[in-house]
């Protein structure tokens, strides 16, 4: 024990208990004591004052520091004048839509924020990758690693091996996108059996990248998981491989219990008969209640059509993708006909089949996800042509091709007058957040004339329609600041 | 197009003049021109009407020179948002050069009065005989208070030991808070700081005896010394006067000798101490390589000064407080700031804490001292970063925000910081990049 802990024990426990004397202390600090030390505690406090002076001239040391190893800074910050814009925006809670956009249009410049700034933003919200878009590597690569030796971000494989189940969902994607193999491989060690099921589930879903015929031995093994949620992302990823025996196998089960009845020149009509559960078709999923309250037998049938390549449908069944779509179809003289335009619309949606979806649009034309199959001409070529008014308000915030055409911004502008004149407060709040988020800057003053026409009736709450102007208003600002700073 | 002789001001610097984070916000949202139904400029003198919630608009003036701010807002808040507002807007272009309106002449006109009625106090201010043997008879018994306190502090700190410092327990608290407040009785506020501050450390502190061990070491050092401070050298009893708190009158600071330099501004810090906020402007001679600080408190809701700024230089003379290894001083004949455009020489890890050990050797009780030095962003095994060269690792103090804050300012991991060394390690306050002072 040196001089200071037998003084600090003594000190502790107390002088009048454990008296202390000079000849403990190391010569340097004996030498230092005033003459008059005569009591134990004027020598001890004589000798806290040494060895305080003595340890305040030490700096510590970090012996094993390494270094921090981040990339340099890439971005600059942005312009003195933005940046006084963007430090009042960021302050402003009732304009936060404002400023997440203006991240992105400072982003967008290849410009960052100030330190100080870009701390503060990543503070108030809920994860760093938010913000990624004004990030550059240097600091994404620091709040990877802020805490390092404390936790020290796992990388490559440690992160499968010692990471958390989330970061091996995330490793196993990231492997699986290099090398589809690979991904089998990491599986193959077997750990990723003892996850939960929810995990295991989101895991075989990270396979669904890259999917070929190689995968197929892989998932036909697990289809006889012992869990259902495994063993239905199995089938699903099967049937998304062409020519799998899951593929070929619901193929036969369309020919075999679907037949063309009447067709045209009078409207289609599709019979269909039951498909009876086999040991090979419960082991591949036929007998799974998916669709809550559906009879069983249209469930298999719906089963069957969702596992078929939707561009082989038509071809299958001996229609038009047209005649499909706008079918009559009865399973042992029942109409089913809804519940298979539904599993047409799944299976569009699945495939991206944009003829399948457009038929099935104007065979039923109403706001459904089959417009997100569209490319944006087309979606907005079918919106004109099959929507009126009051079903494109009831479209609200979702459907319209972004950023917005001239023609759609007034189709926009017609359902928000209409949803005001109507008092439809929430198709009026969202439409008008539609106009002003997505509208393009060079259209901004075109909708705040369109917005600021938007009828009000006396009393009636505006906010929704003050905001968008607001919102359009500071877009507008930021633009011309962006191209005074660009130009 | 505003005032050509006064280059804006960056909205750092602004920030620094609101006297809260909740001014430079609502100052900052303010700062709209839809709001300001009058603006205008004319050399130093920026005026603005501002709209508020009643009818008639508040009259807001700043003198930029000065800085000095007016607003007949009712806001105990010295500058007030509206004036930062005004700055914020004058530093955005939006203000325009303009005859000064009505107020904000008359404003200017009272300024003008007022100082010279200032200065000719000052030239007048010459101390009667009487004066000066009262100031005398003031300081004898302000002195005799100090050494009797500081005779009760020594036997108190004696007691702590005797009866141990495990007896006291969730007490100590509370006892080192009453003592902190006889200490202020006794006029030596320096001892009370240190007493406060030995408050924080709870028995749930890690290694809390050895803290609180060297805490009392450090004040029976300075009770020691005030005791024979007859027998130490002039320079070293006013580094112990300083410690304890005696006040020394600027114009006594002033009338010694002055150190005329190209001031570099490096860095700044505020720190709230009790109820007064305290601000560290550190200096660095061009020509003299000396170092200097500027130190000023106000209380709180009233700014502090904001004339100098890292990132500027100016042309002062320095006059240092009385008392060995003290770099603080008063500025006199201080001309107009200027951006600063110079990259002094950093020294190396193993130079710093030279440094360091030196400063301690001149002022045992020194609290930190100024540093610029060169390393490479590092991290221990603790988790802690430090600054790294081929002699070492020295740790940067100042939190997770701060320490980010560096890294992302620097933009490398190789960089040059200056800031303030203790023994804990270096608290970075700015990063040096060419000529351009980065401040954290």
């Amino acid at each position: 024990m040196n001089g200071f802990d037998e003084l600090v024990r003594c000190a502790t426990v107390g002088l009048g208990t454990r008296p202390l004397t000079a000849d403990g202390l190391e010569p340097e600090v004996r030498s230092a004591l005033a003459e008059d030390s005569a009591t134990t505690t004027d020598l001890a406090l004589d000798a806290a004052a040494a060895y305080a002076v003595a340890h305040r001239a030490r700096i510590g040391s970090s012996p094993r520091a390494r270094p921090l190893g981040l990339p340099p800074a890439t971005r600059e910050v942005l312009p003195p004048h933005l940046e006084t814009r963007v430090r009042r925006l960021f302050g402003d809670q009732a304009r936060r839509k404002l400023f997440h956009e203006t991240l992105s249009m400072v982003g967008a410049q290849g410009w960052t924020l100030p330190p100080d700034l870009l701390l503060r933003v990543l503070n108030s919200l809920p994860t760093p990758d938010r913000a990624h878009v004004i990030m550059d590597d240097r600091a994404r690569a620091l709040f990877d690693t802020d805490r390092p030796g404390l936790d020290i971000p796992k990388s490559g494989r440690a992160l499968w091996d010692e990471g958390t189940p989330w970061q091996r969902v995330d490793y196993l994607g990231q492997v699986r996108r290099d090398d589809p193999t690979a991904a089998w491989t990491l599986l193959a060690d077997g750990t990723w059996l003892g996850e939960e099921s929810k995990i295991r589930s989101l895991m075989l879903k990270k396979m669904s990248v890259g999917l070929g015929p190689d995968d197929e031995p892989h998932l036909e093994a697990l289809l006889d998981d012992e869990d259902a949620h495994v063993r239905w992302v199995a089938a699903e990823l099967l049937s998304s491989i062409k020519g799998s025996r899951t593929v070929r196998q619901a193929e036969e089960l369309l020919k075999t219990h679907l037949e063309v009845s009447a067709g045209p020149p009078d409207p289609p009509v599709i019979d269909g008969t039951p498909i009876e559960p086999t040991d090979e078709l419960i082991r591949d999923g036929y007998d799974w209640e998916h669709g809550f309250g559906t009879p069983m037998p249209v469930t298999r049938l719906q089963l069957a059509v969702s596992r078929v390549p939707s561009r082989r449908l038509a071809g299958l069944i001996g229609l038009s993708t047209t005649e499909l779509a706008s079918a009559h179809v009865l399973l042992e003289g029942a109409d089913i006909s809804e519940a298979f335009q539904d599993a047409l619309k799944r299976s569009a949606h699945k495939f991206h089949d944009a003829e399948l979806a457009e038929a099935l649009l104007r065979a039923r034309p109403e706001p459904s996800e089959l417009l997100d199959v569209l490319g944006a001409g087309r979606r907005e070529q079918l919106i004109l042509e099959l929507f009126d008014t009051p079903t494109l308000a009831r479209f609200r915030g979702r459907f319209w091709p972004r950023p917005l055409s001239r023609a759609m911004l007034h189709r926009v502008a017609e359902a928000t007058a209409w949803s005001s004149t109507q008092r439809m407060g929430l198709e009026l709040f969202e439409l008008c957040w539609v106009m002003a988020q997505d509208t393009p800057a060079e259209l901004i003053p075109e909708a705040l004339s369109l917005l600021e026409a938007v009828p009000v009736a006396p009393k009636q709450n505006t906010r929704g329609i003050e905001q968008a102007l607001s919102h359009l208003r500071g877009r507008q600002e930021l633009t011309r600041i962006i191209d005074e700073e660009t130009t | 197009m505003s005032t050509p002789a006064i280059e804006r001001w960056t909205t750092e610097r602004i920030d620094a003049q609101a006297p809260d984070a909740q001014t430079t916000r609502a100052g900052l949202k303010l700062a709209v021109p839809d709001r300001w139904p009058g603006l205008g400029v004319s050399e130093a003198l920026l005026w603005g009407l501002c709209q508020g919630s009643g009818k008639k608009p508040y009259q807001v003036c700043v003198d930029l020179s000065g800085p000095a701010y007016k607003c007949s807002c009712p806001s105990r808040k010295f500058p007030c948002k509206h004036a930062v507002a005004l700055l914020h807007l004058w530093s955005q272009g939006e203000v325009e050069p303009a005859e000064p309106a009505d107020f904000a002449e008359e404003w200017r006109r009272r300024r003008a009065d007022r100082a010279t009625k200032a200065a000719a106090k000052t030239s007048r201010s010459e101390r009667s005989a009487e004066q000066r043997a009262d100031a005398e008879a003031r300081a004898a018994r302000r002195e005799q208070r100090i050494t009797d306190g500081l005779a009760d502090l020594d036997r108190w700190l004696g007691d702590q030991l005797h009866e141990g410092l495990a007896r006291a327990g969730t007490h100590r608290r509370d006892e080192l808070r009453d003592m902190a407040a006889r200490m202020v009785d006794a006029q030596a506020p320096g001892m009370a700081t240190r007493l406060t501050a030995l408050a924080d450390v709870s028995d749930a502190t890690p290694g809390w005896p050895a803290a609180v061990v060297e805490g009392f070491g450090m004040m029976r050092l300075l009770t020691r010394a005030w005791q024979r401070r007859a027998e130490l050298p002039e320079d070293v009893a006013a580094t112990v006067r300083s410690h304890l708190g005696v006040p020394v009158h600027v114009e006594d600071v002033l009338a010694g000798p002055g150190i005329e330099d190209t001031w570099a501004v490096l860095g700044m810090r505020d720190s709230k101490e009790g109820r007064v906020v305290a601000r560290r402007v550190w200096l660095l001679g061009r020509r003299t390589g000396r170092w200097a600080l500027q130190l000023s408190f106000a209380a709180n809701h009233v700014a502090l000064p904001a004339d100098l700024f890292p990132g500027q230089q100016v042309e002062a003379s320095t006059h240092p407080y009385p008392g060995r290894g003290q770099l603080r001083c008063a500025l006199s004949s201080q001309r107009e700031p200027q951006p600063l455009s110079w990259q002094p020489q950093p020294v190396g890890t193993a130079a710093a804490r030279v440094a360091w050990r030196d400063a301690v050797a001149l002022d045992p009780w020194t609290e930190n001292h100024p540093v610029l030095v060169a390393g490479r962003l590092a991290v221990d095994d603790s988790g802690s970063y430090a600054l790294s060269d081929d002699d070492g690792a020295l740790p940067l103090v100042g939190g997770l925000v701060g320490l980010r804050r560096l890294a992302l300012a620097a933009g490398r991991d190789d960089l040059v910081a200056f800031g303030e060394l203790s023994t804990e390690g270096l608290r970075p306050l700015s990063v040096l990049d060419g000529g351009r002072v980065r401040s954290l």
